[in-house]
């Protein structure tokens, strides 16, 4: 029975969510060609070093491509998280949900079906934001002449070593797996939680969401700063002693291990209210 | 097993205390058609959502064909609400094949059957009907399954009178032998002529459960007159 929900998930989602994920790939090719056109001509045109008119229409233009590509990006990862909670509580917690939960399967399948399902489109639409990032990367690095490039991708590399080495690398990939999940599974937690209030359901979702967001803000700061204190470099002023890679990685650690434990709380609190405190109107 | 519905002792309380269902011991025969009679408040939607799996008991227990409420028991009952509950971005052909894939008692002829009698083209989507036509589309879907129970919450209420005597003649018709089914309405006139047995509900307990041929035989009235009597005299 999961996977006849899984596919009757992908079925209502998937108009929506590819339509979503071809704009930002769309966004991201778009900007390869316009990023190396405009940055190539204001690097190399000689019309344009000598007219300051044109210069400045170019160069505004070349701004207002980055911010809107950047907003755009913004725009559709949200609409990504938006369309995903609507789903969530309207074929839930709506009128929706006397169907639903009628269904003859476990409410731990319901659930499961929706983490799978929205896990999939958020490692999806994060892979293809990357990738129209990279393209945009891409036209900015080819409108630069081959040596200019050599000597970019020399200093990104050089940096890349400073800061990474293959246990961060590592930890960088477990942190992309992981938290996609504890995003959706905090945001589930939240709408599950507010649809126990008996008239503004909605309301306690967001309210639940604050609060929720406020005591992972305390509790990551403690974590995070709180942990840097108390680094042997913390009193001191010399940071010959400070290792990048040593900080990143514990931090990552920390991080990693509090959102998984918080995916578990978030994961049997929601099984539980589904199982026995539903609040269907 | 003779019996489609056992409950002991079971008892609903809402947050605020208030017990909607209270210490209800009721077992309901299989193969009739019951009506489960009460007020505005009795405790109907309550109990029905209970057998349906939409509630938890605050006590007691509740077994369905002698199977405690779960996955189980709802791939038998097939459950009508009282309100849309279909997505209404689907077309009623997505929304047969969606019965289809999770009931395995759903006749998809059946259900187009009904559709051709009533005249309506499956490849509408629901939100471009009226509502008249979603709930005939609600009530032919929940029809279609050829379920052991069938839990109907208020099918006949807001409707016209032609209405009813359709969705009545479906439901009668529909209705495989041996299956059971529990009709929740307080327009009892209108059913009591379908109806074999009858629950009464009164302030969440169980104030009457018989056959109706007994009731009208020992108050010497139909089932819709003592109703009117009875919850008269509540009000008084």
């Amino acid at each position: 029975m999961l996977g006849k929900l899984i596919r009757h998930e992908f079925k209502a989602t998937w108009k929506i969510l590819l339509l979503l994920n071809a704009v930002t790939l769309g966004a991201g090719v778009a900007c390869f060609f316009v990023m190396n056109t405009l940055h190539g001509y204001m690097e190399n045109g000689d019309e344009l070093i000598s007219n300051n008119v044109l210069r400045m229409l170019v160069t505004s233009s070349y701004v207002t491509w980055f911010i809107l590509y950047f907003l755009s990006i913004f725009a559709v990862n949200l609409g990504t998280v938006l369309f995903l909670m609507i789903r969530y509580y309207r074929s839930l917690y709506s009128k929706e949900g006397y169907l639903t939960f009628t269904l003859p399967v476990g409410t731990q399948e319901i659930l499961h079906a929706k983490l799978i399902t929205g896990y999939v489109w958020s490692i999806g639409g994060g892979l293809i934001t990357m990738l129209s990032i990279l393209l945009m990367l891409l036209g900015l690095l080819f409108s630069f002449t081959p040596f200019e490039q050599q000597e970019i991708l020399q200093e990104v590399g050089d940096f890349a070593n400073l800061i990474l080495n293959p246990a961060t690398l590592l930890l960088f990939v477990l942190f992309g797996l992981v938290m996609p999940l504890y995003g959706l599974i905090s945001i589930y937690f939240c709408i599950t939680v507010g649809q126990l209030w008996q008239k503004h359901k909605i309301a306690g979702a967001i309210l639940c969401y604050i609060a929720l967001n406020f005591v992972n803000r305390v509790i990551m700061s403690f974590l995070t700063i709180g942990r840097m204190m108390l680094l042997p470099f913390a009193f001191s002023d010399d940071l010959s002693d400070f290792r990048f890679s040593s900080y990143y990685n514990g931090t990552l650690i920390t991080t990693l291990l509090f959102s998984v434990i918080s995916c578990a709380v978030f994961y049997f609190v929601i099984r539980y209210i589904n199982a026995n405190k539903v609040n269907l109107d | 097993m003779n019996e489609i519905l056992t409950c002991y002792g079971l008892t609903k309380r809402y947050s605020n205390g208030f017990p909607a269902i209270d210490n209800i011991t009721l077992n309901l025969n299989a193969g009739r058609i019951i009506g489960l009679l009460g007020p505005n408040g009795s405790g109907k939607t309550t109990l029905i959502k209970m057998i349906c799996g939409l509630l938890t008991p605050t006590a007691g227990s509740l077994y369905v064909a002698g199977l405690p409420v779960g996955p189980q028991t709802k791939a038998i009952i097939s459950y009508l609400p009282d309100q849309t509950y279909l997505n209404d971005w689907m077309t009623v052909h997505q929304i047969i094949d969606y019965f289809a894939d999770f009931y395995a008692d759903f006749d998809v002829m059946r259900a187009y059957e009904m559709l051709t009698g009533l005249q309506i083209d499956p490849n509408n989507r629901l939100k471009t009907m009226s509502k008249g036509t979603r709930e005939k589309v609600q009530l032919i879907l929940v029809m279609s399954r050829r379920a052991r129970f069938y839990v109907l919450d208020e099918p006949i209420a807001g409707v016209d009178p032609a209405a009813r005597d359709y969705i009545l003649s479906t439901i009668v018709s529909n209705v495989d032998p041996g299956a059971t089914v529990l009709i929740s309405t307080h327009l009892i006139s209108d059913i009591e002529h379908v109806l074999h047995e009858a629950v009464f509900l009164q302030q969440g307990r169980v104030a009457l459960y018989d056959a109706v041929e007994n009731i009208r035989k020992r108050e010497g009235k139909s089932v819709d007159e003592l109703f009117r009597e009875v919850y008269r005299c509540l009000g008084n």
